[in-house]
């Protein structure tokens, strides 16, 4: 699961997958805007078939939390 | 799409590349993410070609539209650049000379209005309102929106995709809808309805029908609340490609790339069934079984695509004679054998088909769009020939009428009276090509033809045709100068242009308008701007006739006319003309552009005998 996402993410954002690590997020990267944000979030949505609510999306503030995110919904 | 597709195009260098890797692709089936992948690597280097500019202004957040239909447009073969207008601001962009819309200069520009911000008491509160408050709120937005397309047509020259206000999936007075004065239903339909008729005879403004494109999409599918809520992102990706595909449509159209030949294989495409096997009364075609009928659906859907202007052949490995029997055997057949304006069936290679079919009609290949139902056939084309538009048909014969519907390859933004002629056109055309061989001496065969040539200035009625030219030809074509209706309508206004129509008619028909001359004169400097013509009207002295027409009107005195001729990879026949017209050629340059300027001795006419020049239109 944290190879692909982290490939979505690299993807989005136009970085290396190595290079999205757990600290990995809009304070140490500025590509991930509010635009790529949604991005981001779509399209792991569509990947692993998971909806994330308003308040999730929110709260979302790095690849830490999207990953403990995914895998408490494909649990 | 596949992963190792993606990381070719993920590492591919350049534009070139990564159209190539693109090709057929069905765009509108690409994630976001994908999206966002191919976008960057077409804008990876920069190019000099020039892009298509489309500007994108709204009530909403469009920017991940923009990303795709820059994505989409490059499946069409079409390099474009996008603007975003800042968030909300389209009436700003518009009324603001500093705006970076005008700096911008787009070619394209769309208005996506949300109705939930434009009117948040139609869209929320709409059986709070009462009849009189709904109509008010109604002309407010025609009015407001009529604002706009006058600002917008001031601040640029583009043409103006105005999208127009799908109506709710449930009614918010429910069953009692239909009962209100302007219920729910009535108050989109004659708001989207006076959308439509008030700018029909408005060229620069079309209107972007997305109640039509969310019927197609599901409305329900097309919107996106959650996101809307989040980052005013309304329209959720599916429907986001929907559109994207439309608006590539505008792209294709004022690009002039639009296909002008559909080159189609028989067997198991136009009808079920092998005519050489299984014997032409057994092919499946009209009606009796649902294989029949679908076939049949399928030919409605070219002869529909041949009235927009676009000519039928025939490429298929058959033997002649079973193939006229096929048409024989099946008179309830949609299409009939003199649809198709050239024909090769034979057993040799398609490619060698294609180009043959490319030849008669005098059009390049990259106007041709190909429809095979056998993979092998379809690759086989793509390999050869790659400019070359191959369909890729499903499987199933029902799926074969919408899969060509859904086509981007035939887009025009007016079908003209040409355009609904060329059919025809052509197959005068084969008339006179038998009336050729039947006669020997080419002095002959031009008298024996009648040709009579009709000039005048053009007119605002003209606009269409004039721009078909200025966009669609490519070989006899002197500067191959692209304008747009805007330009064209510059120039009809003023006085120091002379921009002249010529129409041609001979004893088999008449080919409408074939050629213009656009001449710039300021006091005793003319100089030819364009002169173009249309491939069918060529071999028949017409260019001399309308050359001969431009002097007579232009030169004289101490008049000084000058012109250029500016090659591309398709206009070599236009390449002496002036040389032979009298012209004296003053300047080449390194890239083969050259300077003339009109002897003045040589300003008399040139004869063409056999040709009548009349000042009028009958």
């Amino acid at each position: 699961m944290s190879t692909d996402l982290r490939r979505i993410v690299a993807d989005i954002l136009d970085h290396r997958p190595d290079e999205i690590d757990d600290g990995f997020g809009p304070a140490v990267s500025d590509r991930w805007d509010s635009l790529r944000h949604l991005r981001i979030i779509t399209a792991v949505e569509d990947e692993f078939g998971i909806r994330f609510s308003m308040e999730e999306i929110q709260s979302i503030d790095g690849f830490a939390a999207l990953q403990r995110l995914v895998a408490s919904k494909a649990a | 799409m596949d992963r190792e597709r993606l990381d070719l195009i993920r590492n591919a260098s350049g534009a070139e590349a990564v159209r190539a890797l693109l090709r057929d692709l069905d765009a509108s089936t690409l994630s976001g993410r994908e999206v966002d992948v191919i976008a960057r690597s077409l804008h990876r280097e920069s190019t000099d070609a020039p892009r298509l500019r489309i500007a994108l202004l709204g009530n909403h957040t469009l920017d991940p539209l923009a990303t795709r239909l820059a994505v989409h447009a490059a499946t069409a073969g079409i390099d474009v650049e996008t603007w975003v207008a800042p968030y909300g601001q389209y009436m700003q962009s518009v009324l603001d000379a500093g705006s970076g819309l005008a700096g911008f200069g787009p070619r394209l520009t769309f208005l996506g209005l949300a109705m939930r911000a434009l009117s948040p008491a139609v869209y929320g509160e709409f059986a709070n309102l009462d009849g009189a408050a709904r109509e008010a709120e109604r002309d407010r937005i025609l009015q407001h929106l009529d604002d706009w397309v006058r600002a917008a047509l001031a601040a640029t020259d583009s043409l103006l995709l105005v999208g127009n206000f799908p109506r709710p999936s449930h009614n918010a007075l429910g069953t009692a809808d239909g009962r209100e004065p302007l219920g729910e239903t009535e108050f989109y339909l004659s708001l989207n309805l006076e959308l439509l008729r008030r700018y029909r005879d408005e060229p620069r403004v079309c209107i972007v029908d997305l109640e039509r494109l969310m019927l197609g999409y599901g409305a329900e599918r097309a919107f996106n609340e959650r996101l809307y809520h989040v980052a005013k992102l309304l329209w959720s990706e599916g429907f986001q490609a929907q559109l994207a595909d439309e608006l590539t449509r505008y792209a294709v159209a004022v690009r002039g790339e639009a296909k002008k030949c559909l080159v189609l294989d028989l067997d198991n495409t136009l009808w079920g069934g092998i005519t050489g096997e299984d014997g032409a009364a057994a092919l499946e075609i009209g009606s009796g079984s649902p294989r029949a009928e679908a076939f049949a659906a399928f030919q409605r859907v070219l002869k529909g695509i041949q009235a927009r202007g676009v000519v039928l052949a025939i490429c298929s490995k058959n033997n002649i004679a079973d193939v006229d029997e096929a048409f024989a055997a099946h008179p309830d057949m949609p299409l009939r054998r003199q649809d198709f304006v050239a024909e090769r069936i034979s057993w040799d290679p398609k490619p060698a088909g294609i180009m043959g079919i490319a030849e008669d009609l005098g059009i390049g290949i990259d106007a041709i769009a190909f429809v095979d139902d056998n993979p092998a056939e379809r690759e086989i084309v793509r390999g050869a020939l790659p400019q070359v538009a191959v369909v890729e048909l499903p499987a199933d014969p029902a799926d074969y009428a919408d899969a060509l519907r859904r086509q981007v390859l035939f887009d025009r933004l007016d079908v003209t009276a040409e355009d609904r002629a060329r059919s025809s056109h052509y197959v005068q055309q084969a008339e006179r090509q038998r009336f050729e061989r039947a006669t020997f001496d080419l002095s002959d065969y031009l008298s024996g033809l009648g040709t009579e040539l009709f000039v005048r200035p053009a007119g605002e009625a003209d606009l269409a045709r004039v721009h078909q030219l200025f966009t669609k030809t490519n070989q006899f074509n002197l500067t191959t100068r692209r304008y747009s209706p805007a330009d064209i309508e510059r120039f009809l206004e003023d006085d120091r242009w002379d921009l002249t129509i010529a129409s041609l008619r001979d004893r088999f028909g008449d080919l409408g308008v074939i050629a213009l001359y656009l001449v710039g004169r300021e006091g005793d400097c003319v100089e030819i701007d364009s002169f173009v013509m249309s491939c069918r009207a060529l071999g028949r002295d017409a260019e001399t006739a309308l050359m001969n027409r431009l002097k007579e009107r232009h030169a004289g005195g101490s008049a000084r006319i000058r012109a250029s001729y500016i090659p591309t990879a398709r206009n070599a026949p236009a390449r002496e003309f002036l040389a032979r017209q009298g012209f004296r050629l003053i300047e080449e340059a390194a890239d083969g552009s050259r300077r003339y300027e009109l002897d003045p001795d040589a300003s008399g006419a040139i004869a063409c005998p056999h040709i009548a020049l009349t000042e009028r239109f009958e």
